[in-house]
């Protein structure tokens, strides 16, 4: 039985890393297209570069503006995810558990978000009236709002998962709302916050149009506009491009990797029965 | 641009020269800013920001170029900040911009386009009163509807037809064609050398374009100058001249017989530079734009353009395109914007730019350089003996998009010529009939 | 009933609303009404219309095409990223010795800008590009296409694509419902001598059901919403073969017809609406009842 099971891993195991070939593949061409000279590039095949240009990232940095350009990514990222998993966890919480026909109707609201189209005009026409158009905050209110849907979606149907016992044990204890959120919920929906996090991060992250319609400075813009800085009309440096878009990628990847413990550790804090 | 509005132009010039005569001594908007920018030379420096959106396709454009923005600023005071907007998004952000009032200072964008997508009249400035103007040698490829709405230091705007390598057709000892059979002919000589004759990076569906915007122009020149015109004014089809049908079908035999790169519709415009350096292919319906673009790569290049050749000996296409500086309306710097016309208008800044460029001046104290050898002969073979058409472009008030689709279609296969010009009739009935356009 | 009143109060509820309705709702609200009027850049003023705009949507051909093609891509894009998702999901949730890296892998197309994946396919699908070099050397030469400029794939070929991108999105999810699910119940399905098989359909399905409500909402209303995918592969060409409804609304849009744009959005947004909730009101009743 155990040799069996073993047998049947390493099966799964080698048969997950073949598959994995046609996702890294497409990627190396990428990856290696960063090293590459712009007419060695061009031919978009897979193989290593005649010489590895590191300086390829030395450049896209200070034509680029990169390292501003993150900085602003970080910044508008950080603060719309937390504003959006801090009040839509919150949201969630309440909508899930209360079985009411305003709470039914509510979160059909919010999950209406994930249909509706953005309207851009009329949201600058808010922004507007509110006095902070072009403003990093009202960038960050917008993608705040944008995910609302998304998160309030992703949070209730785990809430639901969990047995409601736990709260009601709490509150027979004397505990309000607020401190049942935050003391035996939110630790409870430690991977769906990573799962959030991650997911409206990249969102943000990886957006190319907010920006552009919202910013008029381009100096607040985020990383991955300064792709269009090495797109010209006859030509585009496609290794400088591709540099650009790996350091664009990483900082994701990165997050990825880290929050892949606080699932598995969150899945330790999840194990509970009802 | 389009005749009918060069008509116009010419028409209401008269009375425009006159009120502005009479508007000099009183409060002329031109003189403001002018003065107000003596001021800013003498004393106190301005701190205005101006912004100036452009399309990161044209960031090689010599208005926004380090050295202008950072003499302008020790001049002035005045700092130019850039919104390069990405190429494909920077009709619909400028359209969106400028319908919620959240304006940029300066616009670059090409002032045929603008007449079709930004609302000219509504959005932007009218600049007659501009100091610079009295200077100006062609107004008209700075006009639209009777007043000067943009600004250029070059008249040129382009021509289209086939850009070609002159060392291949040497070494084959092959002739500028002059009719369709021609260059076929001319085409199976290079293709047996070995060279893709003809590239066509259809991907981009804009670029199958080029063949019949110059050659409808000619046909139209030559067999019925008011087609344009009637067409505009729903009194013809576009499916009333069977001699259509024939340009789009020559263009696709041309693929059709081998002569061109075998995947079309992967190829893409941006390719265009590389297959040139390479010498992997002979020619292309292109621009002269591209030219300057392949020689500024490799000055060894040896390049030329010649018109398309459809029928007998046609005349070159005239781009109505360009890359011009506008005002809008509501911008919060109108005075500042102007002086950075100004400036770059003044003789050396203007005579700087068109050198480097080597631009046609536009402007009368302003010498226009010695012509890279390509332009000089478009200027000989065809703009001297008078052979030169303005492109279809140039009489469409609609959005294009829905035609450059279906010449795309037309590769796939999927659709006749036939079909092509159909669809076409229909949904231009529809644009011109939402456009308000009288007759639809 | 009064009992959960006072124990949930709403006042958790207000940051997020308030944010989400001034930011999100109330602008789109009033962006429907546009899909009414004669709205363009190039008009002074707004009229009024009627349904005119609705009228002229559905006297269009090319729309009829993209509501095909915009099917099709749902229909394929839902099974695909789910079965694949799941599948991948649970081999992730092994105990495997790259288990991380694997997950890391498989995830990363998914938070990659859409600009990489124009890049990187656009040479990988042509016509003499890597996959259809491989199938030659493979001895397939009869299966090389030409993905993304024949009209009858195109679509294919980009839902393809798209599955590519976001399945690792799918089993992430997926995962996350798969850590939530207790080891004791596998132990106890052993005890009692159950199958594997059995221990999927019996409690891996039923307690992973809110992941997959949660996936097949997200891929339906991401399929049937579709827009950059198709943009940046092929702008929905070519021709008009790969329109999707998505990306009519810009060519329509693009053409200055506001108005219309903003009808074929309505129309659109109608018709997810449809389909996605009543879907998950269902969803939701059976959660309840979990």
């Amino acid at each position: 039985m155990r040799v069996r099971q073993k047998v049947q891993t390493i099966i799964v195991e080698l048969m997950l890393i073949l598959l994995s070939l046609t996702i890294i593949v497409p990627l190396l061409l990428m990856i290696l297209g960063s090293f590459m000279n712009n007419i060695e590039v061009m031919q978009f095949k897979i193989q290593l570069p005649e010489k590895w240009l590191f300086e390829n990232y030395v450049t896209v940095f200070k034509e680029g503006g990169l390292a501003r350009a993150f900085v602003n990514g970080v910044v508008i990222t950080v603060i719309s995810c937390s504003v959006n998993i801090v009040t839509s966890s919150a949201a969630a919480f309440i909508l899930a558990r209360r079985e009411t026909k305003l709470s039914s109707f509510l979160y059909l609201f919010f999950f209406m978000g994930l249909i509706a189209p953005m309207s851009t005009i009329t949201t600058i026409r808010v922004v507007q009236w509110l006095g902070f158009y072009g403003s990093i905050s009202s960038v960050v209110f917008i993608y705040a709002a944008l995910n609302m849907a998304f998160s309030i979606f992703l949070y209730s149907g785990f809430v639901k998962s969990l047995n409601k016992s736990l709260d009601e044990a709490a509150f027979i204890e004397g505990a309000n709302a607020l401190q049942v959120f935050l003391k035996i919920i939110t630790p409870l929906l430690l991977p769906v916050n990573a799962t959030v996090a991650i997911m409206v991060f990249m969102g943000v992250w990886n957006d190319i149009s907010i920006p552009l319609y919202f910013l008029p400075d381009s100096s607040n813009w985020t990383m991955p506009l300064s792709v269009y800085n090495f797109y010209g009309m006859y030509s585009r440096d496609w290794n400088l491009i591709f540099a650009v878009l790996v350091l664009t990628s990483l900082p994701v990847i990165i997050l990825y990797v880290f929050a892949q413990k606080f699932i598995v550790s969150g899945m330790t804090a999840g194990a509970m029965k009802g | 641009m389009k005749p009918k509005m060069r008509t116009i132009a010419l028409s209401v010039i008269a009375s425009t020269m006159a009120l502005s005569l009479a508007a000099c001594g009183s409060d002329n908007k031109g003189e403001t800013a002018g003065e107000s920018s003596n001021k800013n030379n003498s004393g106190s420096k301005s701190n205005v920001t101006l912004e100036l959106a452009i399309s990161k396709s044209s960031q090689d454009s010599p208005f926004i170029a380090d050295w202008l923005l950072k003499e302008f600023e020790t001049e002035t005071g005045i700092k130019i900040n850039l919104q390069l907007i990405p190429a494909e998004q920077s009709t619909t952000v400028l359209q969106t911009k400028l319908a919620v009032n959240e304006v940029p200072d300066l616009i670059q964008y090409n002032l045929a386009s603008a007449v079709t997508d930004l609302n000219l009249e509504r959005n932007f400035e009218i600049l007659d009163n501009e100091p610079w103007v009295d200077r100006i040698l062609n107004a008209d490829v700075l006009s639209a509807y009777g007043n000067i709405y943009s600004f250029h230091v070059s008249q040129d705007t382009g021509m289209q037809g086939v850009v070609y390598n002159k060392d291949i057709f040497e070494e084959l000892n092959l002739e500028i064609p002059t009719s369709y059979e021609e260059f076929l002919a001319v085409c199976e000589a290079i293709k047996a050398s070995g060279v893709t004759p003809v590239f066509m990076p259809y991907k981009d569906a804009w670029a199958a374009n080029i063949w019949p915007a110059a050659a409808f122009a000619d046909y139209a020149a030559k067999n019925d100058p008011t087609l344009f015109d009637d067409i505009n004014a729903n009194k013809k089809n576009w499916t009333d001249i069977p001699e259509l049908e024939g340009i789009l079908d020559q263009q696709y035999q041309i693929f059709k017989l081998g002569y061109t790169n075998a995947d079309v519709l992967s190829d893409s415009y941006d390719m265009a530079v590389g297959k040139f350096l390479n010498k992997e292919v002979a020619m292309m319906f292109m621009g002269d734009w591209l030219i300057q673009n392949i020689e500024s790569q490799d000055p060894e290049m040896n390049l030329g353009l010649f018109a398309i050749p459809y029928g007998e000996d046609p005349t070159i296409g005239a781009s109505p395109l360009g890359g011009q500086l506008f005002i809008p309306k509501n911008s919060k710097h109108i005075a500042e914007a102007k002086q950075y016309l100004a400036f770059i208008a003044s003789p050396e800044i203007a005579q700087k730019i068109v050198d480097e460029e080597r631009y046609v001046s536009n402007l009368s104290d302003v010498t226009t350089p010695e012509q890279p050898a390509y332009k000089q002969e478009i200027i000989d073979n065809y703009i001297t003996p008078k052979k030169v058409t303005l492109t279809m472009d140039a009489h469409t008030v609609v959005d294009q998009n829905e035609w450059y689709r279906n010449l795309q279609d037309h590769f796939t296969g999927s659709i006749t010529p036939k079909e092509v010009l159909e669809n076409w009739d229909v949904k231009f009935k529809d644009l011109m009939k939402a456009k308000g356009v009288e007759g639809f | 009933m009064h009992k959960s009143k006072s124990m949930y109060p709403y006042y958790l509820v207000w940051p997020a609303l308030i944010i989400y309705f001034i930011f999100f709702a109330f602008p789109a609200l009033i962006g429907f009404y546009y899909s009414f009027t004669d709205w363009r850049l190039d008009r002074d003023t707004i009229q009024f219309v009627g349904w005119d705009n609705f009228k002229a949507i559905f006297s269009d051909k090319v729309l009829i095409l993209a509501l095909k093609n915009t099917l099709i891509f749902a229909v394929v894009t839902v099974i695909g990223k789910n079965i694949f998702g799941l599948l991948l999901a649970i081999g992730l949730n092994m105990k495997l010795k790259t288990r991380n890296v694997l997950r890391a892998v498989y995830f990363s197309p998914s938070i990659l800008s859409i600009l990489v994946i124009s890049i990187i396919f656009t040479p990988i699908l042509r016509t003499e590009g890597m996959i259809n070099s491989l199938l030659g050397k493979l001895g397939l030469e009869s299966l090389a296409q030409a993905w993304l400029t024949n009209p009858s794939i195109v679509v294919w070929t980009i839902a393809a694509v798209s599955i590519w991108q976001s399945v690792g999105f799918q089993m992430a999810i997926y995962l996350a419902g798969l850590q939530s699910i207790s080891k004791e119940y596998y132990e106890a399905a052993k005890i009692d001598g159950a199958s594997a098989w059995r221990s999927f359909t019996n409690i891996t399905l039923p307690l992973l059901l809110p992941a997959i409500n949660i996936n097949i909402m997200l891929t339906l209303i991401g399929g049937l919403k579709v827009f950059s995918e198709v943009y940046v592969l092929t702008g929905g060409g070519p021709g008009n073969a790969s329109q999707v409804v998505g990306t009519i609304i810009l060519r329509a849009f693009g053409e200055g017809n506001w108005g219309l744009g903003t009808a074929v959005n309505t129309l659109l947004f109608i018709s997810v609406s449809v389909i996605a909730v009543p879907l998950i009101m269902f969803m939701r009743r059976k959660e309840v009842a979990e």
